[in-house]
């Protein structure tokens, strides 16, 4: 039977070639690996305009009390370094979970933090003191 | 939002290719299990196992060994609750919320899955209980026991659940002591009325701990030897006590939540806002009670064919090693990253600027394991465990087929319904680990 045959060939590509892939599931809003976003997202920068050492740039506006858009999820490749930009119209602290870096930011304010991926894993930022997901970061 | 009660990294989404393998093999091998494994019933419960050598069995049924365990797990149980009212009220600073849900929540699956029902021994509230019936003499209710069966157990895991995934700043140092406190006073009552079997019962932990522990290698025979024995023999005998089926389906319901609120969908319904303790609670007893559905359902089915009704209980058992998979699934990368912060902080349990085990000031070792081992552990333990679950079913269903009576069915009709809940059931485990 070829037929069966090329099926059960094709799936067997299709199981190898998965794993070789460690094919990830899609997230909400995929941002390609450092380099030139999807023009759906547009809070992410073109890598044109990246600052000197970093990698990939990631902005979130807080506007009243709520983030615009929503948390997105931002994919970011391990050992990247990634700046995260939060424009604000309240006062809070900017804690960048697991990796424990913290920011203030003021009431119409922008504040910046900085770091490298290291950490694989679904990290989270949040607005501390009103506990609002600002961005998670799906590190791998 | 965090997810569980501390952590603070969640695992990556489980690789499709691993999924796709993992619910390949767990189709195939249910399917093949209906008409390639055993005709007749075959597993002997607690009638096998081989005696362990007896230096061994001296040594551990030895009441000095008892006794000095249970003082040191009474003294950090204490050291623990102390830590949690009087040390740093923050939880990056406290070690009792990274104790409680952590490293003894998350331990107790492993050390009970290696070495059998370990809190049943060490259980700290029967210690406390120990002392305070020398002084109240003997309970009034004793008799009363039986009839409660583990629906106490269940009431307790639940009330356990909804202060770790769901109650408002569950992860507050103080109100980890608070609920600390609260249990124990709540379980000693308990025991008060009903003797000291009451834990076995009504102490969500033992129930836990009790379940797990007959997957362990080593268990203890109807003669009460203590004897290597298969993990499938050991769930086999447990008995089939009102409310077991409960139990199974608080700690599948309640496990299967924490993996929802981890799935992008869930997180963006929430937009990145904290949820109410309402909506997690709702959400919580939601899925609590789709897991007893669909469990009624498939065991209602069963025990129709069968010609029986009320075989919840005899049926839950097979439930057990998906409930130990689910846990070691969500769980494995917390206790081996997150639960560090427990030995971190315990250097200077009381904030005082201690270094008690020269730990203090370390950083958490993230990299400890990597993503691949994380999902291999994941999908393993998943699959694993329908795999066992399977045979159990598989040897229930035929011993309920046997009892009815008359020309036996032809077995894959009696299994059915029971496959169809658990193919359910580690399918939408595995879905989970996808949407992370």
């Amino acid at each position: 039977m070829p037929v069966l045959r090329a099926a059960a060939a094709a799936l067997v590509l299709t199981l190898v070639s998965g794993c070789a892939e460690g094919d990830p599931s899609p997230v909400q809003t995929p941002t390609p690996f450092a380099s030139a976003p999807a023009s759906a997202t547009p809070t992410t920068a073109p890598t044109s305009t990246l600052p000197a050492g970093v990698d990939q740039l990631v902005s979130v506006e807080v506007r009243d009390g709520e983030i615009v858009g929503g948390a997105r999820r931002v994919r970011v490749r391990t050992g990247s370094v990634v700046r995260l930009v939060v424009t604000s119209d309240v006062a809070d602290e900017i804690h960048l979970h697991t990796y424990d870096k913290t920011v203030d930011v003021e009431a119409g304010g922008r504040s910046v933090l900085t770091f490298t991926a290291s950490i694989p894993g679904v990290i989270t930022a949040e607005l501390e003191s009103r506990h609002l997901t600002l961005v998670r970061f799906q590190v791998q | 939002m965090l997810a569980h009660g501390v952590g603070t990294r969640a695992d990556l989404p489980l690789p499709t290719s691993y999924v796709t393998v993992g619910a390949a093999v767990v189709l195939v091998a249910s399917f093949a299990a209906l008409g390639a494994l055993w005709r007749s019933p075959r597993l002997a419960g607690d009638e096998a196992g081989r005696p362990v050598p007896a230096a061994l069995a001296r040594l551990l049924d030895s009441s000095v060994t008892t006794g000095v365990l249970r003082a040191v797990v009474l003294v950090l149980s204490l050291g623990v609750v102390a830590a949690a009212f009087i040390g740093s009220p923050l939880l990056q600073l406290n070690p009792a919320p990274w104790a409680l849900y952590v490293t003894f929540w998350v331990g107790l699956v492993p050390v009970s899955l290696l070495v059998g029902p370990v809190w049943a021994r060490l259980n700290p509230l029967r210690t406390l209980y120990a002392g305070l019936a020398r002084v109240t003499g003997p309970a009034p209710f004793t008799h009363v026991l039986p009839r409660l069966g583990l629906w106490p157990g269940a009431l307790s895991l639940l009330a356990f659940a909804w202060m770790e995934l769901a109650a408002p700043d569950r992860s507050a140092p103080r109100r980890v002591g608070l609920f600390l406190l609260v249990y124990a006073v709540v379980q000693l009552f308990g025991a008060l009325c009903f003797g000291a079997g009451w834990f076995a019962q009504g102490d969500g932990f033992e129930v836990w701990s009790r379940l797990l522990g007959r997957l362990a290698v080593i268990g203890r025979r109807a003669d009460r030897a203590l004897v290597w024995r298969s993990p499938l023999d050991g769930v086999a005998g447990a008995p089939a006590v009102p409310g077991l089926w409960a139990v199974v389906v608080v700690l599948v319901g309640t496990t299967g939540f924490d993996g929802v609120t981890r799935t992008t969908w869930w997180q963006d319904a929430r937009h990145g806002q904290e949820g109410g303790a309402l909506t997690a609670t709702l959400a919580m007893a939601a899925t609590v009670l789709v897991v007893a559905a669909l469990f009624a359902v498939g065991a209602g089915a069963a025990g129709r064919i069968a010609g029986r009704t009320g075989l919840l209980d005899r049926y839950a058992s097979s439930l057990v090693p998906i409930a130990a998979g689910y846990a070691v699934t969500h769980y494995f990368s917390l206790f081996l990253l997150d639960g560090q912060m427990t030995w971190i902080l315990a250097s200077d349990p009381f904030a005082q600027g201690l270094d008690l085990l020269g730990t203090a000031g370390r950083q958490v070792d993230y990299t400890l394991v990597s993503p691949r081992v994380i999902s291999l552990v994941q999908a393993g333990a998943i699959v694993i465990a329908h795999l066992v679950a399977l045979a159990l079913a598989h040897d229930r269903a035929l011993v309920v087929d046997a009892e009815r009576g008359g020309r036996p069915h032809r077995p894959w009709v009696a299994q059915l319904p029971m496959l169809v809940v658990m193919v359910v059931l580690t399918s939408g485990g595995l879905l989970l680990l996808l949407g992370a």
